[in-house]
């Protein structure tokens, strides 16, 4: 409102000074009005503003596209205020469904307003630090903005799927028992071997067909011990590669991918923990349980996909941070130059999964029906499709994602293979 | 509701010129004044505040005109007065629409024309009664006045601009 101020005084000013050049009173007196406005827009602006501002959310935690209620109280404590245009300001990705955050209200002294609102949002965590409001006095020469602080904080956590199991095969277990195949003999589900009768073998584990081909010794049926294992994920969040178009981004499938994962891995009792590869290295150590869950939901619900000119390729990937012949489980749409970084890391003995949202795909969606990009995408599956069988032939595990169908469909194909030491390509 | 009253208040402002400007064989600034109308009103329909500010200046800059080529007459200061009038309207209407709530904006707008009413009945009354005193003075006192008005002035928008925080 400076502006206007500046404005009506150089116009009262003016005519003041081009009534007493030319010694007419009507120019006199035209300025007048604006002199009474700009005196009146002072006098009547408000002296002391104390107003209390309280914040309730519904729920606190929940997911993409389930409403959260927001009340909104205020309680003046002054004087009586009139035109206060309070704005409960809300973030980008945040959007109301239902009411408004934005009101016109007049607050006698000790009186109190609410309102309600219902927004929806995106993934991410958001903090609703303050409470904007405009006072204009009745005449509005001045337009004044207060921020008052409030608290308030609501996370959306990724969406996730349940899944029943996601079949690994890492070459070292853990003590515990748990559902990942140890690759050794001992109490257990699926057949292992057979080895010589040991004393205290239960009658029922006896061989009887090997037992019979050697008449003086008995053979008895060992079974693949299952224990919890240590699961490495990694959410590949460098921007060059997370294309992005309009309010979209192949990095939200990444998060989807990485939250199902390792709701699904923590079910299962392994011992997990998260590094996002991006702008810089965020590290969740391992840990097991429904507060290893939270944890990494957290992380999930803040992360953004970000530059860095040290984190730009593959090739700088901590992996001491995971233990020696763990499970890594890569999520990234994939460049050629990660293939090389991939299979050293396979061939210094871990065992990696890697789960790649299709970018071809979700690119597909926003590209014009035309010859030439028809062509184009034809040359970028054959691309991709050569990248991922490089990957399957250095024993890598390979889940390519077309993110136009859901992430639970396509990882139930992984846990259909028994025969989990062989690469799986699902194109 | 505001925005009728905009308009009226508009079609006032720059209507008495217009007129003023026919009757004394100017049709030509008639003519200009109708555009002014045509475009401040297109202008509110569109949010455009930069407007309001060019039609204020140039609305008064009409208005002064008008008072040194015609005889002095007090439809001008009725005019100026309705024309800051119609451009603090104006401002008001841009407030309502930054809220998205209607509910309240009734009584806002009933509120915000009272004092509109009280704020045109004082200036027109103030305008009106400083027409009216003649006073004699050499030219000395004459400098005085022009001086002290000037210091005035600068005090009370320095006052302002201290307490707008800028």
């Amino acid at each position: 409102m400076k502006k206007s101020i500046y404005l009506l005084s150089l116009i009262s000013f003016c005519l003041i000074f081009a009534g007493l050049l030319t010694l007419n009173p009507i120019l006199i007196s035209m300025a007048i009005p604006f002199v009474i406005y700009l005196f009146c827009g002072q006098i009547t602006f408000p002296v002391k503003v104390d107003l209390v501002f309280t914040r309730s959310l519904s729920i606190e935690r929940t997911f993409p596209g389930l409403p959260v209620d927001i009340t909104v109280w205020v309680h003046n404590s002054g004087s009586s205020l009139k035109d206060l245009l309070v704005d409960d300001l809300l973030p980008d990705r945040l959007s109301v469904e239902h009411g408004s955050q934005r009101h016109i209200i007049n607050l006698k002294h000790g009186e109190t307003v609410q309102w309600k609102y219902t927004v929806k949002g995106k993934r991410g965590s958001y903090n609703f630090d303050s409470i904007q409001v405009s006072f204009r006095p009745l005449l509005g020469i001045k337009n004044e903005k207060t921020h008052f602080p409030t608290k308030g904080k609501l996370m959306i956590f990724p969406e996730i799927t349940n899944i029943k199991r996601v079949a690994i095969h890492p070459h070292r277990t853990r003590v515990y028992s748990g559902e990942v195949p140890a690759r050794s003999g001992g109490t257990g589900v699926n057949f292992f071997g057979v080895r010589k009768y040991q004393s205290g073998d239960p009658l029922n584990a006896i061989n009887w067909q090997a037992s019979a081909r050697h008449p003086y010794d008995l053979f008895t049926n060992e079974y693949e011990k299952e224990r919890v294992a240590d699961v490495g994920i990694i959410l590949d969040g460098r921007e060059r590669i997370n294309i992005s178009n309009q309010d979209d981004s192949i990095f939200e499938y990444s998060v989807v991918a990485a939250a199902t994962l390792s709701n699904a891995f923590l079910n299962q009792g392994d011992r997990v923990g998260l590094l996002h590869y991006g702008k810089f290295l965020d590290w969740t150590f391992p840990g097991y349980g429904k507060i290893q869950r939270e944890r990494i939901f957290r992380v999930l619900t803040a992360v953004e996909p970000g530059h860095s000119l040290v984190f730009s390729y593959l090739e700088y990937l901590p992996t001491r941070l995971f233990p020696a012949g763990s499970q890594l489980v890569l999520i990234s749409p994939l460049t050629q130059e990660d293939s090389q970084v991939l299979l050293q890391i396979r061939a210094i003995g871990y065992r990696i999964l890697v789960i790649s949202p299709d970018p071809i795909s979700f690119e597909k969606r926003y590209l014009p029906t035309s010859s030439s990009s028809h062509l184009a995408l034809r040359i970028l599956t054959v691309e991709r499709e050569l990248l991922l069988r490089k990957l399957v032939r250095g024993g890598i595990q390979v889940v390519n994602w077309n993110v136009n169908e859901p992430f639970d469909k396509v990882v139930a194909t992984l846990g259909r293979s028994h025969i989990l030491h062989s690469s799986v390509v699902v194109v | 509701m505001s925005v009728l009253v905009f308009r009226l208040l508009a079609l006032i402002s720059l209507s008495i010129p217009a007129v003023l400007f026919w009757h004394t064989g100017f049709p030509i600034y008639s003519f200009f004044s109708a555009a002014i109308l045509t475009f401040w009103i297109y202008s509110q329909n569109r949010g455009w505040q930069w407007s309001n500010h060019m039609v204020l200046v140039v609305g008064v800059a009409l208005n002064a005109f008008s008072a040194l080529l015609i005889n002095p007459h007090l439809w001008i200061l009725f005019s100026t007065t309705f024309l800051l009038i119609s451009w603090d309207y104006f401002n008001y209407l841009l407030f309502l629409k930054k809220a998205d709530s209607k509910d309240k904006i009734l009584k806002s707008e009933k509120q915000h024309f009272l004092n509109i009413s009280l704020f045109i009945g004082a200036a027109v009354g103030m305008s009106t009664f400083s027409v009216f005193i003649e006073l004699k003075t050499t030219f000395l006192i004459s400098i005085i006045l022009v001086i002290l008005t000037t210091i005035g002035l600068l005090q009370l928008f320095r006052w302002l601009k201290i307490s707008t925080g800028n």
